[in-house]
């Protein structure tokens, strides 16, 4: 094998005939002896004081082992606000609010005596709206938020519903807006999504009267599950083990703590036997989190040469009763606002709110999807007001790599990507100056839009990765990682790198599906598209450090000095001499002589990777280095929208994002192709409804809408850049976010280039594009309907 | 009504799977109010996952021969029984001549569901937003019952009282749905969806005859909690299909249908729907 033999070649993801075959094995499939069956009794009213709890009956029913409300785990448990509970205590905050836990001998009984538990409430004035929890005198749900225990970069409000307030200064605004020609003045709406992954959340967990745990759980971090439950239950890390098989799929919604706490106490609380809990789909969007739902508010100046002097925005976000993570999307969508743009006066601050409805957390975009939505809708609508091309208002003002400062003065170094050559491919990709096509009925219009965007991984500073590569006697390898697989391929990217790093088969690369925090190589968490670029270094230093051990005893055994020797194709070869070579089996378990003797030992590399270069935000001003790279990219799509229906379809679809190196390019388009049908899912289709008690009206995939399979468009273009980053694993970056972040803005800035309508609000259902046209075009509408109900030859009924 | 359930298991239930119809109408005497009959199961099992309902016997009717049948009775017309699959129906040209129920089913849900899925079921459902019973109104088509005491047939129309409600007592069965004869009934569908199988509005319209024995069913579905039919937009095409009358029809129904607002769908979108499958249906009939 030569040493490119496999990175930047189409290798199909390892866990594939698992999958397909159905032998992959999930949490729900842990069937543990003598397991009992959870099941959460949730509240029915929006806020209000827990005045009683009966559990008689529910106890009376036969096979229940107990019935546990929030007395029995009075902890408050979280990452970054610290602010959950795992059964209510003292009061309930949201219409679904977990109040009370069966754990019984079989399901069925769990779910009769669920309904015998009697809560009596005495209610308290809910809010649901996040601007108007904001006001003086709205009821509070977090009275004692001063106790919470935050992380040290987010900033609660104590004695007000806000859960973080980030803020953002760079430059003046107010000066800026004096120097504009033009202004755009907008509202933009966002409403909560479920990440709809089809695995719901679930979980098995066994105390053990030795006082440790075992867990199993479908989570995307499981270090961090381990963290929260530690620091928050006082239990010592080592004696927590968390275990995480086959992933159906997380997009956030599985990054922190779940149901894992919960369980662990009930299985301590019936007497150390396991306890499973499974949520149905209708739980898990009205007791699960969701994504935030956000009002942004933004006024922006440009001046007539398209420059954007000023942007000063307002992001309210509705995180529900808990805002245990939305906090740092709440931050991320603050310090992203500038997006890919140099602003030189920028103005921000983003609220994470509490109201009463579900709680809300991480999702793929992690605030940047938000922040986007706005930013790049303002550029579209700024172009139209100056007459301006898109692309030229855009060009106007990016970032300029080895120029520019980002919005958090961040200088953008030369190797962080190339914006121009992204938006430059775009426009290829979309055929930007062709001629448009002709729609397929004259009510229709098509149209073409784009959009850019950039992200990185929100994370802690000293978030840190790790890999351990162990040989094996015959010198296949197995690799050791920690970060997550729930469709990503993260793993075979990275052993791909590995083979390509021995000169192996990436084949004899393994890597175990199950992570274990007892067993795999510590990574902080499986977030952020951090994954191959954090654990990917840390790969490549764990193959940097085995190949030291090799080399140092290829050199005792060949006597050459370590300079001369060099590892490739699965083997040590003295340079310039491939004759003079041993195999890598003969060396990784030790080398041994003709006469027995035996020198070395197994090898085992290791490698770890925390950054250097983050650092905190300043608490007034968020200027700083949030992350760990910038991946830029971009969507463009060609639409054809039902004037009449207001019904949207994507023609084509394009994507484009500078990766610095395509390690996988089959791995890579299936996470573009993906995430552009998320992202046109979530522009399109998806919206959690709630009733005037904050419930969810439409917890199944009947009621709440999915992109299906009529609805990919059927042209699909994936594109990449590759302009390597210096501290990048070969100079790659980080994708499997980025590919939903710019889907909905590019087809809302097809719809308005074209009609002029605006779509300020998602998602741009049909219902909703039929009243922005309705309320703003009327006349378009009536044009529409004229032409529509045109009937040139009447045909007479057959008799 | 509600969407999704928090429950995982079935409540407890006898399951019985009769052979004969007779064995099937005794199974629902014995058991009375605890019964439910099932035939594809869509909707009985989702209703029994949400406890919507908790029948202690489950009556499966597909192993039922007299349910299995597709017969043209002569003078009357087309008798579908009960345990028929939508598949099924819409293989060989069965339901030739009633493009309208042939076009409602073409898109009912998915192909899986349509291979389990029977007219029967998806009419005693009676969910708004599902598509045969505005096809089945609008063919004048019956509901043919069965019970110890003997046999009754009523029209579909009067069938559906309400949403998840229907006109069939304890110890009854649903055999089959007949069709009456169509005659050169011209007839066609159109709906509206949104992103799930569920319509946000449909309409089925039949013409029958000709001249002033001409007549015409307009039937809305999904609009409201039943389907409903719109008497103005039917005498609007009364004496033809004409761009004018089209037009009228199209007006006509979006003011005069009752639409409601639900988790689908607002009322006032949907009266814009009613205006817009109108005009297409129509317009589509027109050309045929």
């Amino acid at each position: 094998m030569t040493a490119d033999a496999f990175v930047g070649k189409a290798v199909p993801p390892e866990d594939t005939v698992r999958k397909v075959t159905g032998t992959a094995l999930y949490t729900y499939d842990w069937e543990v002896p003598g397991t009992l069956y959870a099941k959460l009794v949730t509240s029915t009213v929006p806020h209000a004081k827990i005045v009683r709890i009966s559990l008689e009956s529910a106890k009376a029913v036969p096979g229940v082992v107990a019935v546990l409300t929030g007395k029995d785990m009075p902890f408050r448990v979280g990452m970054y606000a610290g602010d959950r509970d795992l059964l209510a205590v003292e009061k309930v905050r949201w219409a679904g609010h977990p109040v009370a836990l069966v754990v019984a001998e079989t399901l069925e009984a769990g779910e009769r005596a669920s309904e015998l538990v009697d809560v009596e409430y005495e209610t308290l004035p809910a809010v649901f709206d996040p601007v108007k929890a904001m006001e003086a005198d709205a009821p509070l749900l977090h009275e004692r938020m001063e106790e919470y225990k935050h992380a040290p970069v987010f900033y609660p409000v104590p004695g007000t519903n806000i859960a973080n307030r980030f803020r953002l200064v760079h430059g003046d605004v107010e000066k800026g807006f004096g120097q504009a020609d033009e202004l755009v003045e907008e509202e933009f709406r966002i409403s909560h999504v479920s990440h709809a992954y089809l695995e719901t959340q679930n979980v098995v967990a066994q105390a053990y009267r030795d006082g440790t745990y075992e867990i199993w759980t479908s989570a995307q971090s499981p270090f961090v599950v381990r963290q929260i439950i530690s620091e928050s239950l006082n239990i010592p890390y080592n004696k927590i083990t968390i275990r995480v098989p086959f992933v159906g799929g997380g997009f956030g919604g599985k990054a922190g703590l779940q149901w894992e706490a919960l369980a662990a106490m009930a299985s301590k609380a019936v007497g150390y036997r396991p306890v499973k809990l499974v949520l149905s789909r209708k739980e898990n969007f009205s007791s699960g989190a969701s994504r935030e739902g956000v009002v942004a508010n933004v006024k922006a100046g440009f001046t007539k040469d398209g420059k954007c002097v000023a942007y000063k925005v307002r992001f309210v976000l509705d995180a529900g009763a808990y805002a245990d993570y939305t906090v740092n999307v709440s931050r991320a969508m603050g310090y992203s606002a500038e997006g890919v743009y140099e602003v030189p006066n920028v103005q921000c601050e983003s609220l994470a709110v509490y109201t009463n409805k579900v709680p809300t957390t991480a999702m793929r975009g992690f605030g940047y999807s938000e922040s986007n939505w706005v930013l790049e809708q303002v550029f579209e609508r700024a172009a139209k007001k100056l007459g301006m091309d898109s692309a030229k208002i855009r060009r106007v003002n990016l970032l300029r790599p080895g120029e520019s400062h980002t919005a958090t003065g961040e200088k953008v170094r030369e190797d962080v990507g190339d914006p121009r050559k992204v938006l430059q491919t775009v426009l290829e990709g979309i055929d930007w100056d062709g001629k448009v096509e002709r729609p397929s009925e004259p009510w229709k219009v098509r149209a073409r839009g784009f959009a850019l965007c950039v992200k990185g991984p929100s994370q802690p500073p000293n978030a840190s990765s790790s890999a351990i590569l162990k040989f094996n006697e015959d010198s296949t390898i197995d690799l050791v990682l920690g970060t997550g697989n729930f469709g990503q391929g993260t793993a075979t990217a990275i052993s791909q790198m590995v083979a390509d790093q021995f000169g192996v088969a990436v084949e004899k690369v393994r890597v175990d599906p199950v992570r274990d925090t007892g067993k795999s190589a510590y990574t902080w968490q499986t977030v952020g598209s951090r994954g191959l670029f954090t654990d990917g270094v840390a790969t490549l230093r764990a193959c940097e450090d085995a190949k030291g051990q090799i080399l140092d005893l290829a050199s005792q055994v060949m006597r050459l000095p370590k300079s001369e020797l060099e590892v490739a194709e699965g083997a040590v070869k003295a340079k310039g001499r491939p004759w003079l070579s041993i195999p890598l089996r003969e060396l990784v378990f030790g080398y041994v002589y003709p006469n027995g003797n035996t020198v070395g030992g197994p090898v085992i590399g290791r490698g770890q990777y925390t950054s250097s270069l983050n650092t905190y935000l300043d608490p007034q001003t968020g200027q700083g280095v949030p992350t760990i790279f910038h991946t830029f990219g971009g969507t463009a799509v060609d639409i054809e929208l039902d004037l009449v229906t207001g019904a949207i379809e994507v023609k084509k679809a394009v994507q484009v994002f500078d990766v610095g190196k395509a390690i996988n390019p089959l791995l890579l388009k299936m996470q573009l192709d993906g995430g552009f049908i998320m992202g046109m899912s979530i522009a399109l289709f998806e919206k959690i409804k709630f009733d005037e008690q904050g419930w969810v009206m439409n917890p199944n995939f009947t009621s709440y809408y999915l992109a299906r399979m009529k609805d990919v468009p059927k042209d699909f273009v994936a594109r990449y850049v590759e302009t390597p980053q210096f501290d990048g694993p070969l100079g790659a970056r980080g994708i499997g976010e980025l590919s939903m972040i710019s889907v909905a803005s590019a087809i809302s800035n097809a719809v308005f280039r074209s009609t002029g309508v605006k779509l300020n609000n998602l998602p741009m259902s049909p219902e909703e594009v039929w009243a922005a046209i309705s309320s703003q075009k009327p006349e378009l509408l009536a044009k529409a309907m004229e032409s529509y109900g045109r009937v040139e030859t009447a045909v007479k009924a057959r008799q | 009504m509600s969407f999704g359930s928090p429950y995982v298991t079935l409540p407890d239930f006898a399951y019985h799977r009769p052979k004969s119809l007779d064995e099937a109408l005794a199974l629902l005497k014995e058991h009375g109010e605890e019964a439910k009959v099932m035939g594809g199961g869509v909707g009985l099992i989702a209703f029994m996952k949400e406890r919507l309902m908790s029948p202690a016997h489950v009556i499966d009717v597909k192993e039922v021969p007299e349910l299995r049948q597709v017969r043209h009775v002569p003078g009357k017309g087309l008798s579908i029984g009960a345990a028929v699959s939508i598949k099924e129906l819409l293989e060989g040209g069965t339901l030739r001549g009633y493009a309208v129920l042939e076009e409602a089913l073409a898109r009912v849900a998915d192909p899986m569901i349509r291979s389990r899925a029977t007219l029967a079921g998806n009419l005693c459902e009676a969910i708004p937003w599902v598509d045969s019973p505005p096809a089945l109104i609008a063919l004048g088509a019956s509901v043919e019952i069965a019970g110890t005491g003997g046999t009754r047939e009523v029209p579909v129309s009067g069938f559906i009282r309400g949403p998840v409600d229907i006109d069939l007592n304890p110890g009854e069965i649903v055999t089959g749905i007949m069709l009456p004869d169509p005659k050169g009934t011209l007839s066609a569908f159109e709906k509206f969806t949104a992103g799930s199988e569920f319509s946000l509005a449909s309409v089925a319209v039949a013409l029958a005859g000709g001249g002033r024995k001409r007549s015409v069913a307009m039937v809305y579905g999904a609009v409201s909690s039943t389907p409903v039919r719109c008497a103005e937009a039917e005498q609007a095409v009364a004496d033809g299909l004409t761009p004018a009358n089209v037009r009228r029809a199209a007006d006509m129904a979006s003011e005069k249908v009752e639409c409601v607002d639900d988790v689908l769908a607002s009322a006032a979108y949907r009266r814009h729907l009613v205006k817009v499958i109108t005009t297409r249906v129509l317009r589509r009939m027109m050309s045929a």
